[in-house]
């Protein structure tokens, strides 16, 4: 298992894509600092990657790098090399996710820099906005952007189309996560807060505070999402034989 | 010399179609075992079995090695990350094996002939450099045993030659078990010990070189529309080794002369066409074996 996460993140890192979409991240970043109203003149480098995970952006440039990453090995035949160690086919699945943890924690890190600089550039004034909760936060959101990723990687693969997995990842942030939930709470007349357990709510509604519980709540729901993937990669990769 | 790859009965199933009929083979450690057929005939999905990429529908595979890194495969077209190094491509697979020896990396490289390229981008690769990457790549964690599919295919007649002297090597510098298939016979006759004919997903026949090349010693063919008539002259001469085919029979026997059966045909008034010695090609012997016309 360490090996292949070794051999994923060399992969990653190797890859030119990799570094083009760290580029994006920074130039998206730094672009969305620019005073288009007070708001953002006022904003702490904070608020502004909370603005930036909840509207989409960094998921989408997340998503871009797992489903390329994933795919390479699919698409040029190089799974084929790798039989002998994926004894436990899916288990590279579990490589992909610290994959997509450690693109997600690089693009943040330099996502507060980039930020930090723009803002000092911009408005002679950067502010942190950071609090005993920070860390927590983002730990939470990498972990739910990471499991999300990977479950758009494993449609793209399952329908061998980069394009129609790309959106469906993007209609299932837009529109499916919410409307599950929603028929699940309906058919199961669960308790109607069941509705915040969708990965997408997950992602949008999770905030800065105090109160622990919805941290919980989100690696729970990333723990839930996974497995589902899980299973789902388990499956397919049986029944395809690709590997 | 002992058994390193035995299957018994191998049977692969998809849906109504039988890709593999009970499969059962031998290979022998340190050989070259060649595994000929045409498209389609099963052998990818044999190798594939050997190799733990498919499983098997029933039927029972032995590997004298079990280690996950015992065998090292190249099936089909080399799988390759194109925007890599060739050194990168190997560093990448022996990451997941969890080796940290960049200096067998390194030889390996040398080995394939392509320490000239260490710096190239694989996308910038010739096909046969390609193809001696996916070797290079089989080669990694040092199996004993590689598992080589149609590794000549498309290459140009130098890297065919490269391939060949690659896989040679292997065998005879450091003693690997290698299973090659291709459906270029004569190139596949040359390095081979040992042959599975398959076709239609089943075994036609299994024998050593020894065995195939006596079966290609000189023949005398004689086309006529009235083969059982030449049938029965034989069978009177006590000629039993001959193959039927549509209006032509083809007698094996070193002591008989065209002269010779042309005047026997004549004196029984058995018409033909044509009479003349010829030798048994590889294809030919191939198209026999499978039960399919000369070309």
């Amino acid at each position: 298992m360490l090996s292949l996460i070794k051999m994923d993140i060399y992969r990653s890192f190797k890859s030119r894509s990799t570094w083009i979409l760290f580029l994006l991240v920074i130039l998206l970043s730094v672009v969305l600092e620019i005073p288009f109203d007070d708001i953002r003149a006022t904003n702490s480098v904070m608020d502004n990657i909370i603005i930036s995970i909840q509207n989409g952006n960094i998921l989408l440039i997340g998503v871009l790098q797992i489903v390329i990453l994933s795919n390479q090995y699919v698409k040029n035949g190089y799974i084929k090399n790798l039989s002998g160690v994926l004894s436990k086919h899916n288990t590279i699945y579990l490589a992909h996710l610290v994959c997509s943890i450690l693109f997600y924690t690089i693009s943040i890190i330099f996502i507060i820099i980039s930020v930090f600089i723009a803002d000092f550039i911009l408005y002679d004034n950067a502010r942190l906005g950071a609090n005993s909760h920070t860390i927590w936060y983002i730990l939470c959101q990498i972990l739910l952007l990471s499991v999300y990723s990977m479950g758009v990687s494993c449609v793209t693969i399952a329908v061998n189309n980069t394009i129609a997995g790309l959106l469906f990842g993007f209609l299932y942030y837009m529109f499916i996560d919410s409307f599950i939930i929603y028929k699940l709470v309906e058919i199961f007349k669960l308790p109607f807060d069941f509705i915040l357990y969708g990965i997408v709510n997950a992602i949008t509604g999770l905030n800065m505070g105090q109160d622990v519980s919805q941290y919980t709540m989100a690696v729970v729901s990333s723990a839930v999402y996974f497995a589902i993937i899980f299973i789902f990669a388990r499956i397919f990769i049986y029944k395809k034989q690709i590997i | 010399m002992e058994n390193t790859i035995i299957t018994n009965n191998i049977t692969k199933q998809y849906k109504k179609f039988k890709a593999l009929d009970s499969v059962s083979i031998q290979v022998e450690a340190g050989t070259v075992y060649g595994v000929i057929g045409k498209n389609g005939a099963g052998k990818t999905t044999l190798l594939k079995i050997i190799s733990g990429l498919i499983k098997a529908t029933s039927g029972d595979i032995n590997i004298q090695y079990d280690k996950i890194n015992s065998i090292g495969t190249l099936i089909e077209e080399p799988g390759l990350c194109y925007d890599m190094t060739g050194f990168e491509n190997l560093k990448l697979k022996s990451l997941a094996f969890g080796l940290s020896d960049d200096v067998q990396l390194h030889n390996i490289l040398n080995l394939v002939g392509l320490s000239g390229s260490k710096r190239v981008k694989v996308k910038n690769f010739s096909l046969g450099m390609k193809q001696r990457l996916g070797i290079g790549l089989a080669l990694v964690g040092n199996p004993q045993i590689l598992i080589l599919d149609e590794p000549i295919n498309g290459l140009d007649p130098q890297g065919i030659v490269e391939v060949r002297k690659l896989i040679l090597k292997l065998k005879n510098e450091f003693n690997k078990t290698i299973m090659v298939s291709s459906h270029i016979l004569d190139e596949l006759f040359k390095i081979g010990d040992k042959y599975a004919i398959i076709n239609n997903g089943k075994i036609v026949l299994e024998a050593t070189k020894e065995e195939l090349q006596k079966r290609m010693e000189r023949c005398i063919e004689v086309e006529t529309d009235q083969v059982e008539d030449v049938i029965e002259l034989l069978n009177q001469l006590k000629l039993n080794d001959y193959d039927i085919h549509t209006n032509q029979v083809v007698i094996r026997d070193k002591t008989l002369e065209v002269r010779a059966l042309n005047k026997m045909l004549a004196e029984k008034c058995i018409p033909i066409d044509g009479i003349k010695y010829g030798e048994v090609s590889y294809e030919n012997l191939f198209l026999e074996l499978i039960g399919e016309k000369y070309a």
